[in-house]
């Protein structure tokens, strides 16, 4: 009964925030949140207010995720850029049961064992992070700019396919938008359309 | 336990045909070698005639709950991409995508095939004094295959064809399903249509003047980033053709010239489309 209850609550939270209108868009002031990491630290959008951040929807066993973790791509631009000083959330919005869903210290063994090293890794089992920002895919990638205001959405690259070597001859949406924004030119492709496999939300 | 093991023949052969079958089925179970669907190279007819345009096809025998993808895969996935190895002389054509089915997956909604279906090839044939050994058309195939989740996978396939003479030639076992296959492509939309489409706010509404009332109507786009996807397509029957509304993708950067897809009329099939968006706010004139 209790479960029910709970799960039910969930899909109703779910449903609020997946009207279509409440998406964030590129050009906006990107919807605040807050979220809990692996680590148990909550984490809230404004906190981070001045730096750049990164959202990277995640699911591991999505076969595009995992062309972008097996050849160490994804692994590379969260070293480079969190150097930089951007923060990088690793979002996780599988619903439990359903494929890509873990538990926090299964994910902290992941990170560890892939050598990934994003800010934090956000748990969004409710999907409510998801649909705020529309995630379609994993990956699907968003950019906030240090004014809060949302100036990159879509794919991390233009190769949409699960085949590791596209990455040596792709463009890299989020590297081109990260370094156009940092040089103060605007982003020249701010919207694309994401690819991979869908977000495993609760239906 | 009535089932004798050690009995007759006829048991003996069913309990070989049970454990081959659980092999089998162990074989097939995800976590060893997944694949859910079978790839085939079939040719409509025994041989190739020189020459000419000779079809050849990629069947793809789906696990059922399965989808492999259209051309414009829609909110997620990709196509199967073929790459050929032909003798010289012989050339491959482009894919011919019969029409296909929207597909929810999760809050998305994909375009695809279930079941099964046949990416027909034509393939220009060279001269007959060319080649007088069977011909080997083989090719590598890559696909996702989806359910709730999504699989990649290779096939390499082959077939060996001999030529013949145009006259003498012979249809293969799989020209039924050659022939069934073209029923589904999309056909060019009659000249005596009269297709438009407006831009209206956050909506595109597709109208179809084919001289006769529709019931149902669903679009594919050609672009997966024109329409959102996912959304509803309410069709409204008009006494000459049929009306329906798509929601403008968010993806959408800039105003878009023209409606291009396939569009499917209930009974009548699937039609190519490209029609001229005009702006709802027309001033003047």
């Amino acid at each position: 009964m209790k479960r029910h209850f709970h799960l039910g609550f969930a899909t109703l939270l779910t449903l609020l925030v997946s009207l279509p209108c409440w998406a964030a868009r590129v050009g906006d002031p990107a919807p605040g949140f807050q979220a809990k990491d692996t680590l148990g630290k909550v984490h809230t959008l404004s906190e981070y207010k001045g730096r750049y951040v990164v959202l990277e929807w995640h699911n591991r066993y999505c076969p595009y995720t995992h062309k972008h973790y097996a050849s160490g791509n994804m692994q590379s631009l969260q070293k480079e850029w969190t150097a930089r000083g951007v923060v990088w959330f690793t979002v996780i919005s599988s619903a439990p049961g359903l494929q890509g869903n873990v538990t926090a210290a299964d994910e902290n063994a992941y990170v560890k064992q892939v050598g990934a090293s994003p800010t934090a890794v956000l748990l969004d089992p409710s999907g409510q992070l998801g649909h705020l920002y529309g995630a379609r895919t994993t990956p699907d990638m968003y950019i906030i700019n240090p004014a809060g205001i949302l100036i990159y959405e879509g794919a991390i690259d233009n190769k949409p396919t699960t085949d590791i070597a596209d990455i040596l001859t792709a463009t890299n949406y989020v590297s081109k938008a990260l370094e156009e924004a940092m040089a103060g030119r605007p982003v020249s492709v701010p919207v694309t359309r994401p690819y991979g496999c869908s977000v495993k939300y609760a239906d | 336990m009535a089932f004798d093991l050690m009995g007759g023949s006829h048991s003996r052969r069913s309990a070989l045909l049970l454990f081959t079958a659980l092999t089998t089925m162990a074989h097939a179970a995800p976590a060893s070698a997944p694949s859910h669907l079978r790839v085939t190279l079939l040719s409509e007819y025994k041989a190739l005639a020189p020459a000419r345009v000779s079809w050849i096809g990629l069947r793809f025998e789906i696990e059922s709950g399965w989808h492999i993808y259209w051309k414009d895969p829609g909110d997620s996935g990709e196509p199967p991409s073929v790459q050929w190895e032909l003798p010289a002389g012989l050339r491959a054509g482009a894919i011919r995508w019969p029409a296909p089915e929207r597909i929810p997956d999760h809050t998305l909604i994909d375009y695809g095939y279930e079941g099964g279906v046949l990416l027909m090839v034509p393939i220009r044939t060279p001269p007959e004094s060319a080649a007088r050994e069977p011909i080997k058309i083989a090719a590598t195939v890559k696909y996702l295959v989806c359910r709730d989740v999504c699989v990649p996978g290779t096939a390499h396939v082959a077939l060996s064809l001999p030529f013949s003479r145009r006259e003498s030639l012979q249809p293969s076992g799989s020209r039924a399903l050659f022939i069934q296959t073209r029923s589904r492509w999309p056909k060019p939309a009659p000249r005596s249509w009269k297709i438009n489409a407006l831009g209206a706010g956050d909506r595109f509404v597709l109208t179809l003047c084919t001289g006769a009332s529709e019931r149902h109507a669903v679009f594919f786009p050609d672009d997966p980033s024109v329409i959102k996807n996912a959304a509803p397509q309410p069709a409204v029957p008009l006494a000459n053709g049929v009306r329906v509304t798509l929601q403008k993708s968010d993806l959408l950067v800039k105003p878009l010239p023209r409606l291009e897809g396939v569009v499917v009329l209930g009974s009548k099939g699937a039609f190519v489309i490209s029609a001229p968006i005009h702006s709802e706010i027309k001033r003047g004139g």
